[in-house]
């Protein structure tokens, strides 16, 4: 039951939002979420979360954009004997450009779709009660924990954000 | 220790053996060197001296620019290993001196001097080579030295500051000399990158007179700045668990300054590689001839392809990892092999221009020039680190990560 059910607290301010972390953490309370509007480093050292597999992905694109490139050159010197001016038909000095950028495209393209898809995107409409605890200042300028918890550790964690200097603490549900 | 306190830091734990150690490792390559030319070893001694001078003078105005950039970029990060930067520099006088030694040698060196090249006349001959190359050494050396102390002497006024002066006021003097070092930063970068250049096309790529290549001194002066990058990394990572510094070199600057090893690293490559593919296109011989020495043909093929490894392919796969750029033990390792890496290159790019022979001239002889050159930077190192505050502590920067906690570690191993 209480995986459904928890507490939200808002915070203004970076310092105050990893201090509340740090303290849930401490004691070991359920953090189902933590809203940012920017990527803040601390935030992933703190929860102690595993890499995103968007990294292991933008890896298999990269390798598969080299060495598809390569493949694709290789081939099309080797059908049409494209020889310039007295070099090898498969010439390896200038095909690290070649390995270099397809690397790069396909690195980037997979990147972007699986972080894309990761995101939960596309999500055209925004509607509340989707994504629990989610409020659209996130976005902008607040930042925002949401933590499991029972009915009976309830008042403690709404104690700790308050104490972290959360500005808004309120129930969620969903 | 707080802004408010007056206590200077302590220095590193620097015992008097190591100066031994380097003095020892100085006089041993002195006389090595001394034997060597009055020997029939005459034309190695000068070749590998020629190889350390470019090594360790790159070294050493390679690392008072890292200080002049992370005063350009006011880095916060990089505050604690300012002072390990700036203390390359106290070699750079020594610098000076040892480099007119090389007018003694220059018959030997510099093929135009024995067979003037006639259409190079106008910029290959003696009295203009050593003047314009002097005057440039000398330029760069006094800036540099001027960097360096402004930054010690706004310490040392910081610390005999009364009780009427506050830290942190605005018209104290050790103020006005971050202004100066502020002014001076971007000069030397300027500064640096023109006159390493014409030390990169004059000392090294006039041994070989007919050969040329327009990127070759930005090739030269980016690698230096790589091996002072790598040198500093090294540096704050033996001294970072010594008295005096430990408090202030965490996690977070071993972090970075592996990254900024890495981030070189690819650069230099990145440089080498943009020479090399543009020569290998144009197949021009003039151009050709000097990578085809080095690259293609015996003696030096393997030492060319272990030099890559060195710098290169092994700190680039090993540098991927973010917990390795912490480990101590590991890094210290890594960054000795960049660094020996490194001096094989400027080896490579010096010697084959002058020894003919079959074989490699790596000897005793040559280690022992080699460590008296070490011998050298290490002892105006320690010299100038037992001297100075180990931390900038005037620096205001310096005092904004103290005032905030940055200081403090973040960053788990």
């Amino acid at each position: 039951m209480p995986s459904n059910r928890g507490v939200l607290g808002i915070f203004a301010y970076v310092d105050d939002l990893l201090n509340g972390l740090r303290r849930l953490k401490e004691r070991n309370f359920e953090i189902r979420s933590v809203f940012s509007p920017l990527r803040l480093r601390d935030i992933q050292e703190i929860l102690g979360t595993k890499p995103s597999i968007v990294r292991l992905i933008t890896l298999i694109g990269g390798i598969l954009g080299g060495t598809s490139l390569i493949g694709l050159a290789v081939y099309a010197h080797l059908s049409f004997k494209l020889i310039t001016s007295g070099k090898p038909i498969l010439p390896v000095v200038p095909w690290v450009i070649v390995l270099f950028e397809g690397t790069v495209l396909l690195a980037a393209i997979f990147s972007v779709i699986a972080w894309i898809f990761k995101g939960g995107l596309p999500r055209i409409r925004y509607q509340s009660g989707q994504s629990a605890g989610y409020d659209p200042r996130f976005s902008g300028d607040r930042f925002g924990i949401l933590v499991s918890c029972m009915d009976g550790e309830r008042n403690q964690v709404i104690e700790i954000l308050r104490e972290a200097g959360a500005e808004e603490v309120r129930d969620v549900t969903g | 220790m707080l802004p408010g306190e007056k206590t200077p830091p302590l220095a590193p734990g620097i015992g008097s053996i190591w100066t031994a150690i380097f003095v020892f490792l100085a006089v041993i390559g002195a006389a090595a060197f001394l034997y060597g030319i009055s020997s029939d070893l005459a034309l190695r001694s000068w070749q590998v001296y020629l190889a350390n001078y470019v090594f360790w003078a790159g070294l050493s105005f390679g690392a008072v620019l890292f200080a002049a950039v992370l005063n350009m970029t006011e880095a916060r990060w990089g505050r604690p290993v300012k002072r390990l930067a700036e203390a390359f520099g106290a070699y750079l006088p020594v610098s000076f001196l040892l480099f007119w030694v090389l007018f003694l040698g220059r018959v030997m060196l510099f093929h135009w001097v024995r067979q003037p090249v006639l259409e190079k006349q106008a910029w290959l001959n003696v009295p203009f080579f050593f003047a314009r190359n002097g005057v440039g050494l000398l330029i760069l050396t006094v800036l540099s030295l001027a960097l360096v102390y402004y930054s010690v002497r706004g310490d040392r006024e910081w610390m005999a500051r009364t009780d009427r002066q506050s830290p942190d006021g605005e018209n104290e003097p050790w103020k006005s000399r971050w202004r100066s070092q502020k002014i001076l930063s971007p000069i030397i970068g300027i500064a640096y990158a023109f006159i390493l250049s014409l030390l990169a096309f004059d000392l090294i790529m006039s041994l070989d007179p007919h050969w040329y290549s327009t990127l070759f001194g930005a090739y030269y002066f980016m690698g230096s700045f790589f091996i002072a990058i790598v040198a500093i990394y090294l540096v704050s990572l033996i001294l970072s668990k010594t008295e005096g510094l430990r408090e202030y070199i965490h996690a977070r600057q071993l972090h970075d300054l592996g990254k900024l090893t890495f981030a070189f690293g690819v650069f230099t490559g990145y440089l080498f590689y943009a020479q090399f593919n543009t020569i290998w296109y144009g197949n021009l011989p003039e151009e050709t001839r000097y990578v085809i020495l080095r690259l293609k043909s015996s003696p030096w093929e393997t030492l060319a392809w272990l030099i890559l490894s060195m710098i290169f392919i092994v700190p680039f796969f090993v540098l991927l990892s973010r917990r390795v750029k912490l480990k101590r033990g590991p890094m210290i390792g890594l960054t000795m092999l960049i660094l020996a890496g490194m001096w094989l290159e400027r080896f490579i790019l010096v010697v084959p221009s002058t020894w003919k022979r079959e074989w490699i001239p790596i000897g005793p002889l040559e280690i022992f020039i080699t460590g008296g050159f070490l011998g050298l930077m290490g002892l105006c190192f320690t010299q100038f680190l037992r001297r100075v505050p180990v931390i900038p502590i005037s620096d205001p920067l310096f005092q904004e990560v103290l005032a905030s906690g940055e200081d403090e570690e973040k960053l788990k191993p």
